[in-house]
């Protein structure tokens, strides 16, 4: 089987690229995954994930249009590829796999 | 404005293909961030681009720059796989690197450690020591620290320029401290008394006290961090009261301060410091002559900055012509004064006499590192060369095809000096582990605690690397320009002629590299030779039998009268034990020194034909206990009871050599003239060394005194030695009740004399072990080698019948031929080095034959004992393996 490397962080991005979907760019995908995961992200954690996954092929990307509160500096929109929604897919299959192995017992916690 | 910078480093660094978006980004998150205050958007902006920094998202450098990155990029990787390839090669080449180098900064620490001595003075470089030079006919007679104590006022008094004067009274006896309150009491031996400005000119920090306050007045004296532990535990013990015993020098004193640990790297090395007005008031013999009699003050002046220090000296000159002026012309002596920088005092004080110039270093000693430093990174770098040219061989098709694709003469020299910058480069890290390990070693040797400081200091990591640099470019500029030179033809085709390619250079470089290694183990088989010739050097006594007990000095304070009652108690006392054969009071033991020394004449003899004795005062069981006896002998009673005049004098041979006396018997009833008083020679005995046999026996005259007791020595049989010290503890005890009672075996003190030599010894074959271990494993390296190109030979001789023997000397035969050559060029360095060596000491061991077969013999034996393993290996091997292969 084919295997596609994926980090966590990595992972993520990926994700929220796809839940931004026509609308994904630099800030926009910072904020949303400040928002939804809960951790700080800086411009260079986030710049370099994505250059890197767009040299693997999980992402493909476009420029799109500039406004003023950019600078005239035009924005850059990702889009999921084929490849990378497998690597989505793989990593997805992985977790659920091992969840669905854990036994009962494992996870029964007396939570009261 | 921060912004701006920022944003024109980005763009400087930034691959040109995400800038515009990143930079978007990052003015879309500054815009929003504004709302919380432009210094916050602004520092905020700063940061995310420093975290943009990332080698991932940079933009190519140098793509379009004149250097020409990708050539070096493809050197270099080259070079590492080459080196992976061979890692045998590549490791002894490392390693023989690494270890040369570790060796030299190690060198080069204990180097910068000894020029440290006494740079840590606040305006130091101010600081002098004044030396005299004392001259008779033009020939320098004594050069020495010694000097009046009323010079340091008179210079105080009338020299402007001089602004601190400290003067130093090193006690060269010791006292007994005594803390009443734990009853905690020990002789000292290195008390000093200095003046009250004594801290104000050296920078030694208090732990405790006030650096204006303490010694200030009579009775307040500072101890040393040690002593103070000593006597006071871990309290602070400033304001407590210490009793000093010893004679007139007894009182009670006030601990003022404590000073912290005195650095190591400082010639004044004392443990308890005095008031000197306390020892001039109550030593009377100071206030003889106006202060102008009696040597016993090292002065250390505190200059003015503009001053020419020479003619300070002139004027020094000045005063002592003044006061000394008509003494000096009679005795036909002249005194020059110098200033001497206190900065040069460890290094530069060979030769000069005094109590404070004893435990100096030698500049000598510390070229002499330097030099051996140096030659152990010679024969690093010589293998290194050796090696790389010796696997031309295999490097020869490699520059063949990059020569016939077109590569230049400049490129395949570059090629190789990158291997070569890349070996020393990993050499140089390891050379810091090593270093590191071996400096504590080091530190136990010297017996001064080491630390890894040069690292600290840029100017040594500007020498370091140029050394490092220089060294890469000198090691590889002849193996590259040796391999570079090869006709890409005969390069692809033959194999022998490209073996032939440096073979002299290479024999030439191993036999200057044994040629070293002999220097250096005959260098250390003669220190080591000579430290044992002088252990064994019958000295006129038996050291080994005599136990030393420090003299009581508390009893002292007693009348002096019954002093003679209780030392004939302690004597009888202990001689009932019958271990203990005699007991002897002197006013001072061997190893340790005279009492006294000056000008000794015959009545009516000529001034400029009179010569220097040396004086101690001895009991008359002395040559009893140091089982020596008279050659000739005059009415010297055999006992003398409560003597406190000295009315009998006896001397020894040399005494009578030097002063013409004749023959011992006629010296007998001959006067001789000491310092105006007149003696009668009662007695001469046989030449004994008094100090170690580096130096010559010296004219000695023996004054009979039987209460001069500062050390008892006790002669014993060594059956039962502790049995015997606690009896004659218990008689010590019973005489003097309050004094310590404190003792060694006179020859760890005699053979402390030798430590010296024995450091110089244990540092000179250390150094030459880690030089003769880098020079094997170079040639074991190279055997090696040769022994693979044979190999084709060596299977052919096999077969045909050849004996492991024969293969073995074969294979060896060459370099054994080398090493023969090495030693014949060593040998009459040898003899002239060792013979200039040896003229350090008075009594030297012979430059006998061994010293020039033991090392060589020793040589070839690790030579041998390197190759063979390798030869043998070969020797052994299938020849079948052998001729397979093709």
């Amino acid at each position: 089987m084919k295997t596609y490397p994926l980090g966590e962080f990595e992972e993520i991005v990926l994700l929220t690229v796809g839940v931004l979907y026509n609308d994904a760019y630099g800030v926009a995908i910072k904020d949303a995954i400040e928002e939804n995961a809960h951790r700080k992200v800086s411009v260079g954690a986030l710049q370099s994930a994505l250059q890197r996954m767009e040299k693997k092929g999980y992402l493909e990307s476009k420029t799109g249009e500039a406004n003023a509160q950019r600078g005239g500096k035009p924005k850059r929109y990702y889009f999921i590829t084929a490849y990378g929604k497998q690597a989505l897919q793989q990593s997805r299959d992985i977790r659920t796999k091992l969840w669905d192995a854990i036994p009962k017992l494992a996870l029964e916690f007396n939570l009261s | 404005m921060i912004k701006k910078l920022t944003t024109q480093f980005l763009q400087w660094f930034c691959h040109p293909d995400f800038y515009d978006e990143i930079q978007g980004d990052l003015e879309e998150i500054f815009q929003r961030n504004l709302a919380q205050g432009n210094n916050y958007a602004q520092r905020k902006y700063l940061l995310q681009v420093l975290g943009l920094f990332r080698l991932s998202l940079m933009r190519p450098f140098f793509q379009s720059s004149l250097i020409n990155i990708g050539m070096f990029r493809s050197n270099l990787k080259i070079s590492i796989r080459i080196l992976l390839r061979q890692k045998f090669y590549s490791a002894i080449n490392v390693f023989g690197l690494a270890i040369g180098m570790g060796v030299c900064l190690l060198i080069y620490q204990y180097i910068q450690f000894e020029l440290s001595y006494d740079q840590f003075h606040k305006e130091g470089e101010l600081i002098y020591r004044i030396t005299q030079t004392v001259s008779k006919n033009g020939e320098v007679t004594a050069k020495g620290i010694d000097v009046t104590h009323g010079l340091a006022t008179s210079i105080k008094e009338s020299i402007p320029e001089v602004k601190e004067v400290v003067r130093i009274n090193p006690l060269n006896f010791g006292l007994i401290a005594i803390n009443e309150e734990n009853n905690e009491r020990h002789q000292e031996d290195n008390i000093w008394y200095v003046d009250d400005n004594f801290l104000e000119l050296f920078s030694f920090p208090l732990k405790f006290g006030s650096k204006e306050l303490v010694l200030k007045g009579m009775h307040n004296i500072v101890l040393t961090e040690k002593l103070a532990q000593k006597y006071f535990g871990n309290i602070n013990p400033v304001g407590k009261e210490l009793r000093i015993s010893g004679g007139v020098l007894t009182s009670n004193f006030i601990v003022t301060g404590v000073l912290e640990k005195l650095p190591e790297n400082t010639h004044l090395q004392f443990d308890l410091l005095m008031p000197m007005q306390f020892v001039l008031k109550h030593w009377r013999i100071y206030e003889r002559g106006g202060g102008w009699e009696y040597e016993d003050f090292a002065i250390y002046a505190g200059i003015d900055k503009t001053t020419d220090i020479k003619e300070t000296a002139l004027k020094v000159d000045k005063i002592t012509q003044l006061h000394l002026g008509e003494e000096l012309k009679t005795l036909n002596i002249k005194i020059e004064n110098g200033f001497q920088p206190i900065e040069d005092i460890h290094l530069k004080s060979a030769g000069l006499l005094g109590e404070i110039a004893k435990n100096n270093g030698n500049i000598k000693n510390v070229t002499y590192f330097a030099i051996i430093g140096l030659f152990i990174l010679v024969i690093a770098w010589i293998n290194y060369v050796n090696l790389s040219t010796a696997r031309a061989m295999h490097r020869a098709k490699e520059v063949g095809v990059r020569k016939s694709i077109g590569a230049q003469h400049f490129q395949l020299v570059s090629q190789f000096l990158v291997e070569s910058v890349l070996i020393n480069s990993f050499a140089a890290i390891l050379a810091f582990g090593i270093t590191y390990f071996l400096l504590p070693i080091l530190g136990n040797i010297i017996g001064k605690s080491l630390y890894f400081t040069i690292i600290q200091e840029p100017s040594f990591w500007i020498s370091f690397m140029s050394i490092l640099f220089l060294g890469s470019l000198l090691s590889g500029i002849y193996p590259a320009f040796v391999l570079s030179s090869f006709k890409p033809i005969s390069a692809l085709k033959s194999v022998k002629s490209r073996y032939k390619n440096g073979l002299n250079l290479r024999k030439g470089l191993i036999v200057f590299q044994f040629f070293i290694s002999v220097l250096l183990i005959s260098g250390t088989y003669l220190v080591y030779k000579q430290i044992t010739y002088m252990k064994s050097k019958e000295l006129g006594f038996e050291m080994e039998k005599i136990l030393v007990v420090n003299g009581p000095l508390v009893v002292l304070e007693e009348n002096r009268e019954s002093l003679a009652i209780l030392y004939q108690k302690f004597r009888t006392e202990s001689q009932q034990h019958h271990t203990v054969k005699a007991i002897s009071a002197t006013s001072n033991i061997p190893s340790n020194g005279y009492n006294w020394s000056g000008s000794v004449w015959k009545p009516g003899q000529l001034k400029e034909e009179r010569e220097i004795g040396f004086g101690v005062f001895v009991d008359t069981a002395f040559l009893n206990t140091y089982e020596m006896e008279f050659l000739t002998k005059g009415n010297i009673p055999n006992v003398i009871h409560s003597s406190s005049e000295v009315e009998y004098y006896f001397v020894n041979e040399e005494a009578v050599r030097k002063f013409n006396l004749g023959s011992p018997e006629d010296a007998l009833g001959q006067k001789l003239i000491i310092g105006g008083d007149t003696i009668t020679i009662e007695g001469v005995v046989n030449n004994m060394h008094w100090s170690s046999p580096k130096e010559e026996i010296k004219p000695t005259i023996y004054g009979i005194d039987n209460l001069y007791g500062h050390y008892f020595s006790v002669n014993m049989n060594l059956a039962n030695i502790p049995e015997s010290i606690a009896h004659v503890e218990k008689a010590f005890k019973n005489s003097f009740p309050e004094d310590p009672f404190e003792y060694y075996f006179l020859d760890d003190d005699f053979n402390n004399q030798y430590q010296a030599d024995l450091q110089f010894g244990n540092l000179f074959s250390a150094f030459s072990i880690l030089a003769i271990v880098i020079a094997c494993l170079g040639l074991f390296a190279l055997v090696s080698y040769s022994a693979t190109l044979k190999i084709k030979e060596i299977g052919i001789r096999k077969v045909l019948g050849a004996s492991i023997g024969n293969l073995m000397i074969l294979l060896s035969r060459e370099y054994l031929m080398l090493l023969v050559i090495a030693i014949l060029l060593a040998i009459p360095l040898v003899a002239i080095g060792g013979n200039n060596w040896l003229d350090n000491y008075a009594f030297k061991t012979s430059m006998s034959s061994d010293l020039f077969l033991i090392p060589p013999f020793v040589l070839v034996f690790i030579a041998v004992f390197t190759v063979s393993y390798r030869t043998y290996k070969s020797a052994k091997a299938n020849p079948v393996n052998a001729l397979k292969k093709e």
